[in-house]
């Protein structure tokens, strides 16, 4: 007769560490976004840090960094979602997006090696900017970071801008076209990055998993220029 | 050569969750030369990996059926096959191949040890002296990457002189491996020894109780994914 579970309790288990998917939010906080956009934006952070946290594997994976301008502040490093807490943010300053971007990739960069170090396997980082102007610094580096770290597989950077935004100087920037948020849809926009990152931080794949098109016309986004 | 072989998979809660079919697919038989363990993944980001994993299994298992040694070229064989068959699926649905992506690791043990061929990820466990890994994951830069037999990917060989043999999904990877050494984990001894006590052929008792340890609360809290197991002892 064979015992009921022969095999084990599930004790015997290596706890191997969770494998992360580190995601920088670099948002725009200049005086423009002042008044209906912050507080949408706000609105939209909570509610992505709620839906992330409840999808219990995603939690484990998704790591969050908060990187606003301007001035560049990195609000939060690298953390567990569990722990991060939405930030309320105030407009101020103009929008230094060039040095943002740099500083948001440097910040990947390290997070990387520490993985790397503790021998944590981890997903490709997304860089997820979102802007209603257009950059007020230089953005010469920024433009190369982005091209060298999309073309090295680096990490993914997406740009989105809010109403007010160049749209030209975005896709100037970025190598992925930029997407137009429709109207103040921010709590649309964060329902797809917490579901889209959910996917990616449970893919297993040798590309890109398919997200859903915010393009798409039910979708946040219209595609810009 | 008398052997025992131990199988069972079980979907994971994502596919679960959406209503979708179990994705890993697997064959394990005894065979003239000894006994056979055939375990494919189909890619999630595939349209139809599963159906790549289904047709990779069969066709491996026909092509191994036919060997009469169960060489490590014979596992390596079966992998072209497989690999084939799936460019015909594809061609005759008019699709390309990547549609139908999924990982594959044949393996056999027989008098002369342990063999296998293996594209992906996934992983091969044997004991001979100790336990070792014999045939580790095909990972990328980034987790979650890995090779499809449809790319045209390097088919990757083993051997050892062993007398137990086990082939698992990615599913059970982290639970099963340690990621810092490698090194696989104690309790495969624990399973060999149970084999030891079982049926001679396909212990379906063993089986049944295989599947419903992969199906409790321990591996879905560590693994959304399907988890796919087979294990086989020369008595």
């Amino acid at each position: 007769m064979i015992d009921q579970q022969p095999f084990g309790d599930g004790s015997e288990f290596i706890d191997n560490p969770e494998p992360r998917c580190p995601v920088v939010l670099l948002l725009d906080t200049s005086y423009s976004m002042s008044g209906a956009k912050i507080a949408a934006l706000n609105d939209g952070l909570l509610q992505f840090h709620e839906e992330v946290a409840s999808d219990s594997l995603a939690a484990k994976r998704i790591e969050l960094s908060v990187v606003t301008f301007g001035p560049v502040t990195v609000l939060s490093d690298f953390g567990p979602v569990t722990a991060f807490e939405a930030p309320t943010l105030e407009p101020s300053g103009n929008t230094p997006m060039g040095e943002a971007i740099v500083r948001a990739a440097a910040l990947t960069r390290a997070r990387k090696d520490s993985y790397r170090t503790g021998g944590i396997d981890f997903y490709r980082p997304w860089l997820f900017l979102i802007t209603d102007g257009a950059p007020t610094d230089d953005v010469t580096a920024a433009k190369k970071t982005i091209a060298d770290g999309e073309r090295d597989k680096a990490f993914m950077f997406f740009a989105v801008g809010v109403e007010g935004a160049d749209m030209e100087a975005l896709s100037a920037l970025s190598v992925r076209a930029p997407l137009m948020l429709k109207g103040l849809q921010f709590k649309e926009l964060f329902a797809w990055l917490s579901n889209s990152l959910s996917k990616v931080s449970q893919s297993r794949t040798d590309e890109a998993p398919a997200l859903d098109n915010p393009a798409a016309p039910s979708g946040w986004a219209v595609a810009g220029e | 050569m008398r052997a025992t072989t131990v199988a069972a998979g079980v979907r994971g809660t994502r596919h679960a969750r959406q209503g979708a079919p179990s994705q890993d697919h697997f064959a394990a038989f005894s065979a003239p030369f000894g006994v056979a363990l055939i375990v494919a993944d189909g890619a999630g980001s595939a349209a139809r990996g599963g159906v790549g994993a289904a047709l990779g299994v069969r066709a491996a298992r026909a092509a191994l059926r036919q060997s009469e040694a169960g060489s490590v070229d014979d596992c390596r064989a079966a992998c072209e096959v497989a690999r084939a068959r799936l460019h015909r699926a594809a061609a005759g649905a008019g699709r390309p191949p990547r549609d139908f992506a999924t990982t594959l690791i044949v393996a056999t043990l027989t008098e002369a040890g342990a063999a296998v061929a293996h594209v992906g990820d996934g992983a091969v466990v044997a004991k001979g002296a100790a336990l070792a890994v014999l045939s580790a994951p095909d990972v990328g830069a980034f987790a979650g990457e890995t090779t499809f037999l449809t790319s045209d990917s390097e088919i990757r060989t083993a051997t050892a002189p062993a007398t137990a043999l086990a082939v698992f999904s990615d599913g059970l990877e982290r639970l099963l491996i340690e990621a810092a050494s490698g090194a696989p984990a104690p309790v495969f001894d624990r399973w060999f020894k149970i084999l030891q006590e079982g049926a001679a052929g396909h212990d379906h008792a063993l089986s049944a109780a295989l599947r419903r340890y992969l199906a409790q609360p321990a591996v879905a809290e560590r693994t959304d994914d399907d988890v796919t197991l087979c294990l086989a002892v020369r008595c």
